[in-house]
């Protein structure tokens, strides 16, 4: 009874303390693996409406608290935690361990070289899934980073996974793309087709953006960085989701994700897929997309982990290809969103330029914990791509008849018109596509050994082969029977139909042997590592168009490169809030597929040339409970970049030239910063100054074929143009906001300027010896957009929903992201397209 | 603190929303300005007696606003822009003129200058390559060797000439007259025989009443007996008799050009033509031009293709019906683009006079499909790029 009575005055008594006023709970929330803070993560009093979110060093607080209460901690890529308390008082809940809810998370960063804040010694912008899911929408890769410092990214034509990418100044062919750690830049000419992977941010788990030379152990052509994709292996917790979308002109998405969780008998499965439909903001740039996902994971015992994953993403879509001079847009009834590259027949559209691939990825990963120190993490991949691109046989999309004057559809019907006037019921005018399907077989290893407390070693194997097909196929006769093509020696007379190879049919064919080592120290607030790679890639080119099938050269020898990069770095962590970093390396990296095989025949370029890469890089960072930031500043030197002109020699064959000493210099310098003064406001930004120019002339050149001079000598006058194509100074501030704990609502603000239009420095190459510099490409006029998102949680019966809503360019303002340069240097010659104008996209996601 | 923050995010959404208001106005501008924000047009006219007479205050233009013609070649060169800006002022660059005009191709002959009498000496025979001693064809030969001996001649000139002539079936000895005209140089000049007067016209004698009756009736004889195997375009001088009211018989020419039906005289049909000048507005300036825009039609690429086929740009272009600009492999340099449309312009159809421009447009790739414009200019009998 006494008993009794205490519990029931200690009730009474909290409950009076309770309304008098109610206590502070805090806590940390820290990454069980990593043990650092969980930024982001809500703190939600069950049954109430207060709550928190954790700051970027995984602290909380939440005021007025009192009584027997529930505290529900929940984070996307984290097993959820319960915690009940009866508080009174302030409580200090201390460090909060969460569990990332994915298994092996640990070996694929491995294998991916996932970069540490505070430790790996490189500049990084990490995007997480759930900023990805937040942003749910038509946004790809590439937009998803365009607050990053150092990276400008646009939708190009528009047309869905036509976007693009450039960072620090640099295209796609010198910014690596890993997904997983398996390098997807195409292995000819280097560059990255982001459409193989549109969609696939639905299945991505981060993102982490590595500029300058990056942390990457293999081999890869991070000039300009590298673009770490981590999809979701599998998730340790039973569950899934379904969610909904809807978005500007006709903008469809239904996706699912489901996981088994980890059984008892150590299975685990994951699968996810979504279909995503739409007509496409710009004129006839309809797209019809899926991607799938799938993992299968065993845990055979505490050392073996066997995982196998699978995703793609096939699609096709309508596209916009030709850019036209400013004039041109600006005389269309509706400037942004005009396509000259379709048409109608019979009522529907019919996209001369158009996109299909489908690129699916298997991985079969073993982590193999070999013993407390060391560890063995292998990937073997298979990829195969199929697709291409459509275009046109016989016409051009300027000067084809169209339906209602300029602006308006290509009228099919008078093309077939055109068809049918030829008595032979061959095709004058047809519908083809330039496929380029591949065959991409590859084994990662990497084993790691931590030689003492301070020393790990790690070493590795890359190996590639790959196969590329390039053939053209006729995709629609345009109401002919047959066309006819002559390009094929093997069979010269040939009576080409829909689905047959015309016009060229070859084969690329690479090998990559590549080794690394990496040593890394760690000792207190020191970190370092040094790393060196060495590759072989051997090229050959079979071509079954331009040879007989009796001519041994109808496929040539293996041509080999060595390539080669060396890098280290320091991180040096001065105090817990302040930290510095350097790095330093050079590379050289064998020249593309394409400048080692000429004029699309099995001419081999004798003097192809390793291009050279040098890059020094100093940085700095600060992290607070309130404010984080980073400085750095990076300088890449691109030496003997690849230049080749042909000219005719005196018989009128064709001579090329390799340009040697053609050298460009990037340098700038990139800040960043997350601030967050309180629980419900939370402040990113960035600023990104670039100086990339040019940075020599090359003069009086004279091309020799053997010991004859070829051509007029010449100069090429480059020295101080502007590298185009990226905007060299960029600015962002995204500014979220919790109205309450449930609804933020953001607004994402970006600024670019400093663009200069695309152009081929050949162009500036002159016979008038000694004249001026070349004309500087035209600066395109600096923009800036506003993106608008909101996003909404609530129960749904039993189950967590969100609600997604969000506005991309709210103000329609009209500008230009993508230029080449014209004759004149100037805006009347220049050729561009007009960005999108405001779309949107809302969504809701079911977690169960 | 709440407010503040508030207030922060205020402010920062308004400076956002005004520098993204709109980044094309001032490119924009600059278009409009390149154009002197003049406007552009494709004119097509006939100069009316009104456009001459605005040539009346300008210096040298006096005698063309009075007699409303051109009488030298270069003048609708120098006078037409002179029009143009008087009554098109408002035009500026990227405008065309297609003019007609009058032209005077000079006066009509008469024998009012200088008379020489000739007698071909073996000689001169051997010199003008007459190997058979003597002429044949008189309209031909007579001109050929007034020329020789009179190349300096000038309106109102004449000569006879006493000569050989093969009539066919005999070699004779006649008189032949040339006479200068200004139009076309020294004429044979074909007598009216003096029965025709009587027989043909109904005359009392051998002369009419007046020159101009002369000039008039003379054709009505030439439709009678000369138009079998005359060919159009033909030039005759006709020399015939008219009364002065004090003198009978005094001689008269008349210049006689046969349209491949009937016999015009040039007084009245070929004194005053028409003809045509292009003129174009560049640099602030009309300025004769008589460039012909053209865009490369499929067939002209198919012609370019087989000529370079085999070459890796020629297949490119083949392939893909559009130039590569890119500067790969495939790309065609602005030598080679424009040796293309040079081989494209003499594959026949084409313009091919000397000082012929052509603006040509082409399909061109440079990451992306767009056109390029060519200017080229004929000079020396080769296609240049005009710059």
């Amino acid at each position: 009874m006494r008993k009794q009575l205490l519990v029931l005055m200690t009730f009474v008594l909290s409950f009076a303390t309770a309304f008098a006023q109610g206590g502070v709970v805090q806590g940390r929330l820290l990454d069980a693996e990593t043990g650092e803070g969980v930024f982001g993560a809500s703190v939600l009093v069950v049954g109430t409406t207060k709550g928190a979110v954790s700051d970027v060093d995984g602290r909380f607080r939440i005021a007025n608290v009192s009584g027997n209460v529930t505290f529900r901690i929940s984070y996307i890529g984290y097993d959820q935690i319960t915690i009940e308390r009866s508080v009174s008082g302030d409580v200090d809940l201390g460090d909060i361990q969460m569990q990332p809810n994915v298994i092996a998370l640990d070996q694929i960063e491995v294998i991916a070289s996932v970069a540490e804040e505070r430790k790996t010694p490189v500049a990084i912008s990490t995007i997480k899934s759930v900023q990805i899911v937040e942003r749910a929408s038509n946004q790809e890769f590439p937009e998803l980073l365009k607050s990053t410092p150092g990276v400008y990214a646009t939708k190009a034509g528009g047309g869905y996974g036509d976007s693009r990418i450039n960072l620090r100044g640099f295209n796609s062919e010198n910014v690596a793309v890993l997904i997983n750690g398996v390098p997807v830049n195409d292995m000819e000419n280097g560059r990255v087709y982001w459409s193989n992977w549109a969609g696939l941010t639905d299945v991505t788990q981060s993102m982490q953006v590595q500029r300058g030379l990056g942390a990457s152990k293999v081999a890869v052509p991070s000039i300009g960085g590298t673009i770490n994709i981590l999809t979701k292996t599998t998730d340790a917790e039973k569950g899934g989701n379904v969610a909904v979308y809807t978005g500007n002109n006709g903008y469809s998405k239904a996706s699912f994700a489901l996981s088994t969780g980890l059984s008892e008998d150590g299975w685990a499965v994951s699968l996810s897929g979504a279909k995503i439909t739409g007509d496409g903001y710009v004129d006839g740039t309809w797209f019809e997309g899926y991607n799938y996902f799938f993992n299968v994971t065993k845990q055979i015992n505490d050392n073996h982990i066997l995982s196998l994953t699978g995703f793609g993403a096939p699609q096709k879509h309508g596209q916009r290809q030709s850019r036209a001079s400013i004039q041109y847009w600006r005389d269309a009834p509706e400037p942004k969103r005009f396509n000259p590259d379709y048409g109608i027949l019979n009522g529907e559209i019919l996209s001369v330029e158009d996109n299909f691939y489908h690129k699916p990825q298997f991985s079969l990963n073993h982590y193999w914990t070999i013993n407390d120190k060391s560890e063995l993490s292998t990937a073997v991949y298979a990829s195969t791509g199929t697709g291409g691109g459509g275009g046109n046989l016989g016409f051009s999309n300027a000067t084809a008849p169209r339906i209602a004057g300029t602006y308006s559809p290509i009228d099919f019907e008078a093309l077939i018109a055109e068809n049918e006037m030829n008595a032979d019921g061959s095709a004058s005018v047809a519908l083809r596509a330039s496929r380029n399907d591949h065959e991409w077989f590859g084994a990662l290893s990497t084993y790691s050994n931590e030689l003492n407390n301070n020393l790990t070693l790690l070493v590795g194997l890359d190996l590639r082969s790959y196969k590329g097909f390039h053939f053209r196929e006729i995709t629609n006769l345009l109401g002919a029977e047959y066309y006819l093509d002559d390009s094929d020696v093997n069979q010269p007379v040939k009576a080409v139909r829909v689905g047959d190879k015309y016009d060229y049919y070859n084969i690329g064919y690479v090998n990559w042997i590549g080794g690394f080592g990496q040593l890394e120290y760690t000792k207190d607030k020191l970190s370092a590592f040094a790393s060196a790679a060495i590759s072989n890639t051997g090229y050959k080119r079979e071509d079954l168009f331009n040879y007989l099938d009796s001519d041994p050269n109808q496929i040539t020898d293996w041509q080999n490169f060595l390539g080669y990069q060396i890098k280290g770095g320091v991180n040096y962590n001065l105090t817990a809030n302040h930290n510095v970093f350097a790095n330093i390396g050079y590379f050289e990296k064998a020249p593309i597929f394409d400048n080692v095989f000429l004029n699309f025949v099995n001419d081999i370029n004798p003097d192809a040339e390793n291009e050279k890469i040098g890059s020094i890089e100093l940085g700095y960072g600060y992290r607070s409970r309130t404010f984080n930031a980073n400085v750095n500043i990076y300088r890449t030197q691109w030496k003997d970049r690849a230049f080749i002109r042909t000219i005719p020699n005196n018989t009128g064959d064709d001579i090329v030239a390799n340009l040697k000493g053609v050298n460009a210099l990037h340098q700038g310098i990139e800040v960043d910063f997350v601030y967050k003064p309180n629980t419900k406001l939370n402040i990113q930004g960035m600023a990104s100054l670039g100086d990339w120019e040019w940075q020599n002339d090359l003069t009086n050149v004279q091309i020799f074929n053997g010991q004859v001079a070829v051509g007029n000598p010449f100069d090429l006058r480059i020295a101080g143009l502007k590298v185009g194509d990226a905007a060299q100074t960029t600015a962002a501030i995204t500014v979220e906001y919790f109205i309450v704990p449930d609804v933020k609502i953001s607004v994402d603000a970006n600024y670019f300027a400093d663009l200069y239009a695309n152009f081929d420095p050949l162009s500036r190459s002159t016979t008038d010896l000694g004249g001026a510099t070349g004309p500087q490409p035209w600066k395109v006029p600096d923009y800036s957009t506003v993106d608008l998102r909101m996003k909404y949680d609530f129960k749904f019966g039993n189950f967590d929903a969100t609600l997604f809503g969000n506005v991309n360019n709210v103000f329609d303002t009209e500008y230009i992201a993508d230029a080449n340069d014209g004759s004149g240097s100037n805006a009347a010659s220049a050729s561009v397209w007009y960005a999108l104008g405001r779309t949107w996209t809302g969504g809701v996601r079911i977690n169960f | 603190m709440k407010y503040l923050n508030k207030l922060n995010l205020v402010a920062l959404l308004m400076a956002v929303a005004i520098v993204s208001c709109d980044p094309l106005e001032e490119t924009f501008e600059e278009l409009d300005n390149s154009t002197d924000s003049s406007i552009s047009a494709d004119l097509e006219f006939t100069m009316s007696d009104d456009d001459y007479e605005l040539l009346e205050d300008v210096p040298g233009g006096a005698g063309i606003a009075q007699y409303k013609n051109f009488d030298n070649p270069n003048e609708p060169k120098e006078f037409l822009p002179i029009v143009l800006s008087m009554k098109y002022p408002h035009l500026g660059n990227g405008s065309s003129a297609l003019v007609t005009y009058n032209f005077y191709n000079g006066s009509s002959p008469d024998l009012r200058g200088d008379y020489w009498e000739y007698t071909v000496t073996s000689d001169e025979y051997d010199q003008l390559g007459f190997r058979f001693g003597n002429f044949s064809n008189l309209s031909a030969d007579i001109p050929k060797y007034a020329e020789f001996k009179q190349p300096d001649a000038w309106d109102g000139d004449y000569m006879d000439i006493e000569h050989k002539f093969y009539n066919g079936s005999g070699v004779e000895t006649i008189t032949s007259r040339a006479v200068y005209t200004v139009s076309d140089g020294w004429q044979y000049t074909f007598i009216l025989p003096a029965d025709s007067y009587g027989d043909f016209f109904g005359e009392s004698g051998t002369d009419f009443s007046n020159s101009g009756e002369g000039l008039d009736k003379v054709p009505v004889y030439l439709n009678n007996f000369r138009v079998n195997f005359v060919e159009a375009g033909t030039r005759l001088v006709v020399q015939y008799n008219y009364d002065d009211g004090e003198d009978g018989d005094v001689p008269a020419v008349g210049l006689y050009i046969f349209n491949g039906t009937e016999w015009l005289l040039y007084n009245d049909h070929y004194q005053v033509t028409p003809d045509v000048l292009q003129l174009g507005y560049e640099a602030g300036e009309w300025v004769p031009d008589n460039t012909i825009k053209y865009t490369l039609s499929n067939a002209d690429y198919a012609t370019i293709g087989a000529e370079y086929t085999g070459t890796p740009r020629g297949d490119n272009l083949v392939s893909f019906g559009n130039f590569n600009r890119t500067g790969g492999s495939t790309s065609w340099s602005s030598e080679q683009v424009i040796d293309a449309l040079a081989f494209l312009l003499d594959s026949g159809g084409f313009v091919t006079e000397e000082g012929q421009k052509y603006q040509i447009t082409i399909v061109i790739y440079n990451g992306s499909t767009t056109t390029e414009v060519w200017n080229l200019i004929r000079e020396n009998g080769e296609w240049v790029e005009k710059q």
